[in-house]
């Protein structure tokens, strides 16, 4: 018996046929159930899924925009800021004078303050190239201080603000997350008005904070964003930032040519409490310029 | 019973006839549906999307590729919130923020040290704070007085509190002593504590 004779015995069985029919109904129901799947996927799973792709591509084309404000508003300013940290904040060479004249007037400042009582002699070492950072020298520098309490504080924050040039420089990533997350909430179109906040001359808030927030908060019209932007702000370094440099100790800073600050970071720090009641503060610090290579 | 008489048996027949139609419907609909399956299906339950049609499998891989560039985009919007500087200045102020802010520090710690002393102000009293930024190691001593009995209690609260604040990777325990002085007892201590980097904003 020949194969093709086979089949065609088979096919014309009954039995192979009722089989046959029984084979197609239940791979049809299994096509019929795939359909019924498919059909509440697109429900299910495709519809959201195209409106969270609608949302993202907004977002995206949103950022693009923002981007693209940001950066024609920075063109337009030019580049005075990277000379200003060429040549104060992080000079060319160690300049120990420069060092030194900020040293004196934080002294001769927070002594009329009553916050230092007194300052040791100010030792500075060799000239070694930065740990961990390519390009960059630093002079180790060693100094002791007795402080009231209040004069620790306002010594380390002098410290710690050294290197900063705006208010964006003070704020924290995460306190600047916020007012980004805050300020796109409220009105995204606010935006530029916030970047402009946060490129302030750190001195220039110092100096009249209540006016450069008034100028961010005219952007916004709700009391919820006022209140929230100045939870944000006083709970930053802003506030101890207008103590310190607010009054005369900034336009003595201004004056002398010791603003911005020379980029300095504390390595060690010792806070002993002396009989008086006052303290001594021993910093040791690292004041950093560019390596001759990096110029 | 031959094969013959089968094939004339009526009842038989209809039944043979049956299978056929059956087996002839169900091989039909299975076409059918299996057509409708590999190209109707596809084009109905493609969505549109800005201007073009996609799969399910096509949305989910754009809905990925879009929130990969979303969050490129904002942190590069982010970098540009503030001014564009030279890398060498950017890294050190990265430095910078990222390692421990003395002034924070010791506030912190003072907090935790009222915190610890309960209704008795100052009782955990930190003489001397030793923070070195190298290998983020901090060095804490003092003394735990004005509380009676209960010093060296007060002073393992202080050690609990401390070991509590998310900036602390590792700490070592003072030993618990109490000493009995003209103004009563005392438990002085030195604690050593490694620092979880940028922990502390």
């Amino acid at each position: 018996m020949t194969i093709p004779t086979l089949v065609s015995r088979l096919w014309t069985e009954p039995m192979t046929k009722c089989l046959t029919a029984c084979f197609c109904l239940i791979a049809a129901s299994g096509l019929v159930l795939s359909h019924l799947r498919s059909i509440n996927e697109v429900g299910q799973i495709g519809l959201p899924a195209a409106k969270r792709v609608s949302a993202l591509e907004q977002r995206l084309e949103v950022l693009r925009q923002q981007m693209e404000a940001t950066r024609a508003q920075a063109a337009l300013k030019g580049d005075a800021q990277e000379e200003v940290i060429r040549q104060t904040v992080l000079p060319a060479t160690a300049e120990l004078a420069h060092i030194l004249s900020l040293f004196d007037l934080l002294r001769d400042h927070l002594t009329q303050d009553g916050l230092i009582r007194s300052m040791s002699e100010v030792t500075v070492g060799g000239v070694v190239p930065a740990s961990g950072q390519d390009g960059v020298e630093a002079s180790p520098i060693s100094v002791r201080f007795g402080v009231t309490r209040p004069g620790v504080d306002a010594v380390l924050l002098f410290f710690e603000l050294t290197g900063f040039l705006t208010v964006g420089d003070a704020l924290s990533p995460s306190e600047r997350e916020q007012l980004l997350i805050l300020t796109e909430r409220e009105n995204a179109a606010g935006l530029p008005a916030l970047e402009e906040f946060l490129r302030t001359p750190l001195l220039t808030y110092a100096r009249g904070s209540q006016a450069a927030r008034d100028e961010l908060a005219k952007n916004f019209g709700s009391d919820q964003y006022v209140s929230t932007l100045e939870r944000i702000i006083q709970g930053s370094r802003l506030p101890q930032v207008r103590f310190l440099l607010g009054g005369t100790f900034g336009v003595a800073l201004q004056d002398a040519g010791l603003w911005p600050l020379r980029f300095m970071t504390v390595d060690r720090t010792e806070i002993t409490p002396r009989e008086d009641g006052t303290f001594e503060l021993s910093l040791q610090l690292s004041a950093y310029s560019r390596a001759a290579a990096a110029q | 019973m031959t094969q013959t008489d089968t094939a004339t048996d009526p009842p038989m027949q209809t039944g043979a006839s049956l299978s056929g139609a059956l087996a002839l419907f169900s091989l039909s609909l299975l076409g059918l549906l299996a057509l409708s399956q590999n190209f109707l299906l596809p084009r109905f339950t493609r969505i549109p999307v800005a201007g073009s049609l996609l799969t399910i499998d096509e949305l989910q891989e754009k809905e990925e590729t879009l929130a990969v560039a979303v969050e490129q985009a904002e942190s590069d919007r982010r970098e540009l919130m503030l001014p564009s500087r030279d890398v060498i200045f950017q890294d050190l102020q990265d430095m910078k923020l990222a390692s421990f802010s003395p002034l924070n520090l010791q506030r912190r710690l003072r907090e935790v040290a009222a915190a610890a002393s309960g209704d008795q102000p100052q009782a955990v009293a930190i003489q001397n704070f030793l923070y070195s930024s190298s290998g983020s190691v901090l060095r804490l001593s003092g003394d735990v007085s004005g509380v009676g009995a209960r010093s060296m209690t007060v002073l393992a609260g202080f050690v609990d509190l401390l070991r509590a604040e998310p900036f602390v990777a590792e700490l070592e325990a003072p030993a618990f002593v109490r000493q009995e002085s003209p103004a009563g007892f005392h438990s002085p201590f030195t604690i050593e504590v490694r620092l979880r980097p940028a922990a502390l904003e």
